[in-house]
């Protein structure tokens, strides 16, 4: 048995990064700079195997063709580059910058584009040929862009043309699917978790055991895409059409019995906190669709709820201290008043919520040692929620939308908005001091002069 | 591009300062409409050139604008936003970020007139740096997986929120190997490729992370208990178990995973995963490719283990530990072919410590390399003084082919004992085969083609395959002893696999030993079989390196003794 068989020889990269593409680079730089004496960059068909060129300029060249096979590009600027039918089998793409590029035909198999912005590229079938006449030709009616097994994790894609491509396996948990042309892609067994698919074209799509926990997919038409075994559980899918689909795929189940049931639960759970976890039941309703139920004033303090439904329910001022909240839809909930401290609300949905008068800060928890436990709504959507006179001292909010939000007389003290979104925010006596305000958009504040 | 500019300032003077600045900026008037742009404000905002002319209105100006550069809504709804946020008269700043990534800095200034100046700075490149850091400091560039710091923060947190949590800590098998034969690209290939399928074995809010090297680990922190986190481990060693097609080639490493459990087998976070790094060593121990959960033990347990290695340490450079010698008899001269040197360690406060307690402790440490090497040395200068047709035999570990130069280590004692190369025997077991194949040939070979001579050690324990006696160089195979404990006793098939043995070592000019020798009837049956060789304690226990002389004397005169009476005696009529 042996543990390592060498199918090729290891790329030299040494070998391809001669001279000659150094000044090929150079020149190309000039060219993007607008500096006189630039050209662009031709590599047509270059045999660029393991080169290492990451964070260079290769906006706008000409890859066709090109061997880039286990090639680092991570952070390159590839803007508008041509790649067509370039073998890019496990390069590095980490972060690179591809968008509107034109990738038709190209082989991403095993590629690693973590955050990678490809907005606008177009990834369809195409296909590179030598004809008889020894004429480079395209082809359109072979094979599909391969991005199979691929890491594409946040990566942006928003209105890119993947039709017919082959996706399988790869990884595009919080990618930017926008606009996306998925017709007839075959996505199997990728995972979507995250992900904005709206305006997607998905029909003919084979999405057969994917993963979509928390991806947003509203509106979208999925009658005539392959759902088999697909999760759908904390997916936003309201107006969507699941079509037959609906018995294939894994849905989050309605809270059954009803209010007697509820009730049990809860005081089976109140023994639990105040038993200190000696006794009663934990409450666990993870994955449960509580829409439109009524649990104001209900105690649940540290229980189990990531990703349950709780669209339009009401929970004012309900005791939900701790409580695991991560990507549960909250939206259009009724909050006001409710004790929020130290709940994990990440990548909820909050949108147009009313959390007035909540109280959202940190908490302290004691035991194995104190320990303050922060608020956090960390990527959760708050667009247009109504937080008037809410409190979120010290609150994780890191890339929150808060879009619209109501934050008259909300206090922030102290907390995380690095990379929040406050666009059209009403902000009026909003209290920020000692706020993280990193990359924060949309907050009008005073300017230093 | 000035038409008129603020009374004061002469306009060709503002034209060039404003030409010069890398921002975009435009000046205002009280009714709303634009007085004066530089050529910059059209790159900053996406504007088409040669657009942003005096006399434009905010709603024209703002949608000539890339959309959403400005503001997320209609240019009507950003021309009511900014007339809304210039009404208060103030000094003020914003970034907007677009959808097209591009994040532009605005600062608004009114001026005495009643217009007011503002100033746009494309702020994307610096952001995103920021952005790169931030995210750096959280996560494993490689894989994009959270690093240590986050993890041990996400499970401090998930802790506090509800007491219970399962953490995982998973090392993988081999990976050194795949680094050491490969190279680092590949194995950072490999790396990036197991994160994606340890990705692919939790669900969202799990946390994952990678810890440093091969080590990863993963936390349940949803009151999961001990039957999820076993379910985890499981998908965990089968995920890495299966092959990894990679640029570099095909890939078989292999995952051990150790669990524990909070509230149960600790209460905060750096016990938990103390809890997890001990029954993750457990794991290794039981032979890899497996998970274990913690047991209190476990402590106790890898306390000894680690004590044994800092005195192992010790003991290598104040030179406690010794070598012994047990003579391999030929058959058929019935004199001592050859001696293997077998370590032995005699701890100044805790004796003689058994080699099976201390050469796990070394081979896992890869204290056996120095150690190793040591004992090459050691043999070679201690056989250079044995009679000339006495060989050593000196065990080598898998690990002393791996990362390191084996080939310099045999020629160095050599030559510093001044040994001719063919009285050395390196004898190896199938474990050393089964890890590189390719690469421990090509040193099988060179040994070979420098003289020293190649035993295959303890065959029959493994999978003992007999395709390896057809693919590498062997002088001499070395039967198991537990084979041998079956002579004579009906074990069933050991007479017939010892036949076999020897038949095939024959064939192929391969010399045996039997090994655990200890009964008159077992070297019958041995002889009988064609057993070139033998070795065991009916022929002698390991004994000091002062001793070897005698022992080899002592078998001399047996031999010529047995010689003179097989000469004396009668021929047989």
């Amino acid at each position: 048995m042996s543990t390592v068989s060498s199918r090729m020889s290891q790329p030299e990269a040494a070998l391809a990064f001669s001279e000659g593409l150094l000044e090929t680079l150079r020149l190309h730089r000039r060219f993007v700079d607008g500096v006189p004496g630039g050209t662009r960059a031709s590599l047509k068909f270059k045999d660029l195997s393991g080169v290492s060129l990451p964070g260079r300029t290769l906006g706008g060249a000409d890859l066709s063709g090109a061997k880039l096979r286990g090639a680092d590009l991570s952070e390159s600027d590839l803007v508008e580059a041509n790649l067509y039918g370039a073998d890019l089998r496990g390069a590095k793409l980490d972060r690179a910058r591809l968008m509107r590029a034109d990738l038709r035909g190209a082989t991403l198999r095993g590629a690693s584009l973590m955050n990678a912005d490809l907005t606008g590229a177009d990834l369809r079938e195409g296909r590179m040929f030598r004809s008889a006449a020894g004429q480079i030709e395209a082809s359109w009616k072979h094979d599909p862009a391969i991005v199979s097994d691929a890491m594409m994790i946040g990566a942006r894609l928003s209105g890119a043309k993947l039709s017919r491509a082959t996706l399988s396996n790869t990884d595009l948990r919080d990618a930017d699917l926008k606009g996306c042309v998925l017709a007839d892609a075959d996505l199997s067994g990728s995972r979507l978790d995250g992900c904005d698919l709206q305006g997607a074209d998905l029909s003919g799509a084979n999405l057969e055991a994917c993963s979509f926990e928390g991806a947003m997919l509203s509106g979208l038409d999925l009658s005539r895409s392959r759902l088999h075994g697909a999760r759908l559980l904390g997916a936003v899918l309201d107006g969507a059409d699941l079509g037959p689909n609906r018995d294939n795929v894994v849905l989050p189940r309605r809270f059954e019995g009803g209010k007697a049931a509820l009730d049990a639960m809860l005081a089976s759970h109140g023994v639990w906190v105040a038993s200190g976890g000696r006794e009663g039941v934990r409450a666990n309703l993870t994955d449960i669709d509580l829409s439109g139920m009524d649990l104001g004033g209900a105690m649940l303090m540290a229980a189990l709820m990531p990703r349950a439904i709780l669209r339009g329910a009401n929970l004012s001022r309900a005791r939900l201290v701790l409580v695991d909240l991560s990507g549960a839809d909250l939206r259009g909930a009724a909050l006001p008043g409710a004790d929020l401290r130290g709940c994990d609300l990440r990548r909820a949905w909050l949108n147009a919520a009313d959390m007035s008068g909540a109280r959202v800060s940190g908490f302290t928890v004691s035991g194995y040692g104190e320990r303050w436990v922060s608020a956090d709504l960390s990527l959760a959507r708050l667009v247009g929620a109504n937080l008037a006179n809410a409190d979120l001292d010290g609150a994780r909010l890191t890339g929150a939308d808060l879009s619209r939000a109501r934050l008259l007389g909300v206090r922030m003290r102290g907390a995380d908005l690095t990379g929040a979104r406050l666009g059209g925010a009403e902000t009026t006596d909003l209290d920020y001091a000692g706020a993280c305000l990193e990359r924060v958009s949309g907050l009008v504040r005073p300017a230093q002069v | 591009m000035l038409s008129r500019a603020p009374s004061s300032i002469p306009a060709a003077a503002l034209e060039i300062a404003l030409a010069t600045v890398s921002e975009g900026v435009a000046v205002w008037d009280a009714s709303g409409h634009l007085v004066a742009a530089n050529r910059r404000i059209e790159v900053v905002l996406g504007m088409p050139a040669g657009t942003a002319v005096p006399g434009l209105s905010l709603r024209e100006f703002v949608a000539l604008a890339t959309p959403g550069r400005l503001d997320p809504g209609t240019p009507d709804d950003a021309a009511a936003t900014l007339h809304a946020i210039l009404a208060r008269r103030e000094a003020l700043t914003w970034d907007t970020a677009g959808p097209d990534g591009v994040t532009i800095r605005v600062l608004v200034r009114p001026t005495p007139d009643g217009g007011w100046v503002a100033i746009y700075e494309d702020m994307t490149d610096r952001l995103r740096s920021q952005e790169k850091a931030a995210y750096l400091a959280g996560h494993d560039p490689l894989t994009g997986l959270p690093n240590r710091l986050r993890f041990s923060e996400q499970l401090a947190e998930a802790m506090a929120r509800g007491g219970a949590a399962a953490v995982l800590l998973v090392d993988l098998d081999r990976f050194k190997e795949v680094n050491d034969t490969l190279g680092h690209p590949a194995g950072d290939a490999l790396l990036r490729a197991v994160g994606a399928r340890l990705a692919g074995c939790f669900r969202r809010g799990d946390a994952l992370a990678r810890l440093g090297g091969d080590e990863f680990a993963a936390a349940l922190v949803r009151g999961e208990g001990e039957a999820e986190a076993v379910a985890a481990a499981e998908r965990i060693v089968e995920a890495l178990c299966r092959p990894f097609d990679l640029e570099q080639g095909r890939m078989s490493i292999g995952a051990s995973v150790g669990i524990a459990l909070a509230p149960r087998d600790a209460g905060e976070t750096d016990a938990l995963l103390r809890a997890a790094d001990l029954a993750l060593y457990a794991a290794k121990a039981d032979g890899r490719g497996t998970y274990r959960l913690y047991e209190p033990a476990m402590g106790e347990v890898l306390e000894r283990r680690r004590r044994t290695e800092a005195d192992l340490r010790r003991a290598l450079a104040e030179e406690e530990l010794d070598l012994h010698y047990q003579p391999i008899v030929c058959m058929r001269t019935g004199r001592v072919d050859a001696m293997e040197a077998l370590m032995r360690w005699h701890h100044p406060e805790r004796g003689p410590i058994p080699p099976a307690d201390f050469i796990p402790v070394a081979e896992a440490s890869r204290l056996i390399v120095p150690m190793g090497a040591w004992a090459l040395a050691r043999a070679c200068r201690d056989a250079a003084r044995w009679p000339a047709h006495v060989r050593v035999a000196v065990n080598l570990s898998p690990a002393q082919f791996l990362g390191h130069d084996l080939v310099a280590d045999v020629r160095r004692a050599l030559s510093g004992a001044g040994l001719a190369p063919s009285r050395l025997e390196l004898e190896i077991t199938e474990s050393v085969l089964m890890r590189d194949e390719d690469r421990v040939r090509a040193t099988l070979e060179e040994f070979r083609a420098h003289g020293v001579r190649v035993a295959m050690d303890d065959f029959g324990t493994g999978y003992s395959s007999l395709g390896y006696f057809q693919r590498f160089p062997f002088d001499k195979v070395k039967i198991d002893r537990s084979f041998v404990a079956g002579l004579g006793q009906e074990r069933r098939g050991a007479t017939a696999i010892i036949r076999a043995v020897t038949g095939i070592a024959a064939a192929l000019g391969m010399e045996t030993v039997a090994e655990g020798v200890e009964t008159r009837e077992q070297l019958a049956i041995l002889a009988a079989e064609g057993c070139s060789h033998v070795q065991g304690w009916l022929f002698g226990r390991p004994g000091p390196a002062a001793q070897v002389a005698t022992v080899i004397t002592g078998f001399e005169q047996r031999a010529r003794h047995m010689a003179a009476k097989a000469t004396s005696r009668p021929a047989a009529v």
